[in-house]
């Protein structure tokens, strides 16, 4: 085929054109370290880059969620503990004024002052915070939710959080079934004995109707009276029992939730990895060859430019 | 009658032949990088010998032609090939532009949706919280930044097609003009004489303006046998004939029912059949191939299409997040406002989307609850949060998510054909240019060698003239 001048300069530039193009997005992933640096490099597989992104970015926020679930949990808890004692130490002193041959008018009396500062006490925890939250006011945490007389202000709100697609966590109990109604409840055991289905909730009972009454009694020396709040102690503690267990379960469901999303973090980093990012050893190899085809075809081209026949003529 | 002044005639004939040799190969020589120069090559032939007398006498050779070497064919499928380059070329320019507007790894509407919904887990956690507030409002204005950027680059990538469609235009213009110029005088040269002369050069360049002009559109053109020439754009519009061109303008364009989802500012092409009378559209010629048929495809349908789809994402988050926000209460106790701007239907969505500008001044305005007096209520910051798994948009088949990925993916995937088309099509026009380079591309080597022959030639020619001259004397001397 008969070569025109104009043809082996083409060619030379072309060819060295090419071998430069290839060497430019060579470089391109060697200084990012990643194989797509824009969509046309690998369209699909950029878009599952970003929904991954995107998945670890839900997951981490989920997870901070998830975290404060559980100290909200945690302080219920605590709670919950510290109203178990204290209508322990009242059942107690309940049962000692009313057999007790050691008591009388006079440490009944003494007792119910005792029994005030459980009331007090039990107050103070009904109106608890954690951080600028009362733990106990259903979506009304912004006051306290029990009156100094235990009547209960807020509602029965349950606040939930979403932690993932489908994954939605209560966060709370609302006051009212923990501590009761102060209203609704009179704080004694029922009179009538009827048969009371054992797979239907029991009633809540009011802490604070209960220990009210006891109060009372004590200071009238009532001995029956004394005898009448032992059973609605017993179901307050009963009632305390299973709202703890309650917050403990909700705990463990957390506890394996957060795991779980600690695991998918690390399966959508690794995605993103293999998708996304070079192999250093190939990439290396891939730019040797390419450096080395430049200078060969810089080499020969050279060598092609440089003669033609008027260098011969004398 | 001697034959003695016959060689005489002969000789000064040579001369003149090999003088013109030397000129054609030295016209190569320097015409060597003039774009689209074919070679050319003297054709000699022999003059009609003398038969008067006993034999025929040879008498010399006389220059036939000089014509170029070059394959009308071969200009033809080169044509063909300029024009799906043009195309590639249009395309892969600016689909590499609009891919860009999905690259940013860190900063794109993605990553903006994803902070909104977030900030709204946050607000979920803690609705009584100022704090919240602020973070969703701050990620509610970053989203609308967002959309407005990426409206922002779409329509500067628009408006760059558009530029380039004018100037291209003025551009064709002027080949046309200049194609116009060569007709006429390649039919001055070549119709005044009466031997085959052919108007060399000028018919070079008429080539080389003619590929140029086939890169830019589908053309086809027709020279009939008085030279006259006319070029054809498209189906049917005759933009050169003889010794007149149209005059091609772009200007905006109305509604196209051929291209429904093409954007308001969008080009049309037209041309004035007489002066002052009303410019006709002619678009549709323009529309397949070459360059201007690339941007033409950019503009009305591939950009247009991606201008309305942000649109309609914006549109239908928007509307969404109004929908459920409104169904709240805020910190005042009243019902929710509309928590962004958005006009009645999807149309510059992307641009008009502003945050609510009371909300954006009084937090309590954000809402979280679904009913009043109730600071932890998180329902309605939960049923937001809840709008990012729902796959709202396309009638039920992408989440927002999927539809902003899928958007990308379809540019990277058609950015990758341009470029496999462009990197081809390349090559077929290299292969194609080289055939034609090694038919009518200049090699100084062979018209060095060829320079050297006519060289000797004139020489000998000279020196026979010398001999001719002195048989001539010694004839003359006989009379003495």
């Amino acid at each position: 085929m008969r070569i025109s001048d104009k043809m082996i300069t083409k060619s030379i530039i072309t060819n060295i054109g090419k071998n430069r193009e290839h060497m430019h997005q060579l470089q391109a992933q060697a200084a990012s370290q990643k194989r797509i640096n824009k969509p046309s490099d690998d369209p699909l597989g950029l878009s599952r880059v970003l929904a991954s992104r995107e998945s670890i970015k839900n997951l981490d926020q989920n997870s901070k969620n998830l975290q404060y679930a559980l100290s909200f949990l945690r302080a219920t808890d605590r709670s919950l503990e510290n109203l178990s004692e204290v209508l322990i130490s009242v059942k107690s002193v309940a049962l000692s004024q009313a057999n007790d041959p050691t008591s009388s008018a006079e440490t009944r009396r003494m007792m119910s002052i005792q029994v005030v500062q459980a009331f007090q006490h039990a107050l103070q925890i009904a109106n608890g915070k954690f951080g600028s939250r009362f733990i106990f006011g259903g979506f009304k945490t912004t006051h306290p939710p029990f009156d100094h007389n235990g009547v209960y202000y807020g509602d029965s709100g349950t606040i939930n959080l979403s932690l993932g697609e489908n994954i939605i966590v209560p966060l709370n109990l609302s006051g009212e079934s923990v501590f009761g109604n102060v209203l609704s409840d009179d704080g004694w055991e029922s009179s009538k004995k009827e048969k009371r289905n054992p797979f239907e909730r029991a009633p809540i009972r009011s802490v604070f109707k209960v220990m009210k009454n006891l109060e009372i009694v004590l200071n009238k020396n009532d001995t029956r009276g004394i005898q009448r709040t032992l059973v609605p102690l017993d179901e307050l503690i009963t009632q305390v029992i299973s709202s703890r267990s309650q917050i403990g379960a909700q705990m463990g469901r957390l506890d394996s939730l957060s795991m779980e999303i600690e695991k998918s973090k690390i399966d959508q980093r690794q995605l993103i990895s293999k998708t996304e990012d070079v192999d250093l050893f190939d990439l290396m190899h891939q730019m040797n060859t390419a450096e080395n085809t430049l200078k060969a075809t810089l080499d020969t081209s050279g060598r092609l430019v440089s003669r033609n026949l008027m260098d011969f003529l004398k | 009658m001697s034959k003695v002044s016959s060689i005489l005639e002969l000789g000064v004939r040579s001369l003149r032949n090999n003088k013109r040799g030397i000129q054609t190969a030295s016209h190569n020589i320097a015409s060597k990088s003039v774009p689209g120069y074919s070679r050319q090559v003297v054709d000699f032939s022999t003059v009609a010998s003398d038969d008067s007398g006993q034999f025929p006498i040879g008498k010399g050779a006389q220059i036939s032609a000089v014509r170029r070497q070059n394959n009308p064919y071969l200009e033809r499928q080169i044509l063909k090939e300029q024009n799906k380059f043009g195309y590639a070329e249009g395309s892969y320019d600016a689909l590499i532009r609009a891919e860009q507007v999905f690259n940013q790894m860190g900063k794109g509407l993605n990553e903006s949706m994803v902070g909104f919904f977030n900030a709204f887990r946050d607000l979920s956690r803690h609705p009584e919280s100022a704090v919240s507030k602020t973070l969703v409002t701050q990620k509610a204005e970053e989203l609308v930044q967002s959309f407005q950027q990426i409206h922002t680059h779409l329509e500067e990538i628009q408006e760059d097609v558009r530029f380039q469609i004018s100037t291209h235009l003025r551009d064709i213009n002027q080949i046309t003009k200049e194609i116009v110029e060569l007709n006429r005088r390649i039919q001055a040269i070549e119709s005044a004489n009466e031997a085959h002369i052919q108007a060399n050069d000028e018919r070079d360049r008429r080539d080389m303006l003619l590929k140029k002009l086939g890169s830019y559109l589908d053309i086809r053109y027709f020279e009939n046998k008085d030279q006259v020439f006319m070029v054809t754009a498209g189906k049917s519009l005759v933009l050169v004939s003889g010794n007149e061109a149209l005059t091609l303008s772009s200007a905006l364009g109305g509604y196209d029912k051929k291209n429904p989802e093409r954007r308001e500012g969008s080009l049309d092409i037209f041309y004035e059949r007489f002066k002052g009378q009303r410019s006709i559209l002619v678009t549709e010629q323009f529309n397949e191939g070459g360059k201007i048929g690339a941007l033409l495809q950019m503009q009305n349908k591939m950009l247009s299409s991606l201008q309305n789809s942000i649109d309609d994402l914006a549109y239908t988050f928007a509307k969404e997040v109004n929908r459920v926000h409104q169904l709240g209460y805020d910190e005042y106790h009243k019902k929710g406002e509309a928590f962004f701007v958005i006009s009645e239907d999807s149309k510059e969505a992307a641009r008009r989307i502003r945050l609510n500008e009371n909300i954006r001044k009084d937090l309590k305005k954000v809402v979280a609850a679904a009913q009043p007096y109730s600071p932890a209520d998180n329902r309605i910051a939960n049923q937001i949060v809840n709008l990012q798994y729902q796959k709202l948009m396309k009638e039920g088949q992408y989440s927002f998510g999927e539809f902003y990925r899928s958007l990308m993916s379809h540019v990277g995937l058609w950015t990758q054909q341009a470029k496999h088309s462009l990197d081809s099509q390349s090559n077929v026009l290299q292969q194609l240019e080289g055939f034609r380079e090694s038919l009518s591309g200049v090699s100084v080597d062979e018209e060095t060698a060829k320079i050297i022959d006519y060289q000797k030639s004139y020489e000998a020619s000279a020196r026979l003239m010398q001999v001719a001259n002195e048989l001539l004397d010694t004839i003359l001397e006989i009379k003495r």
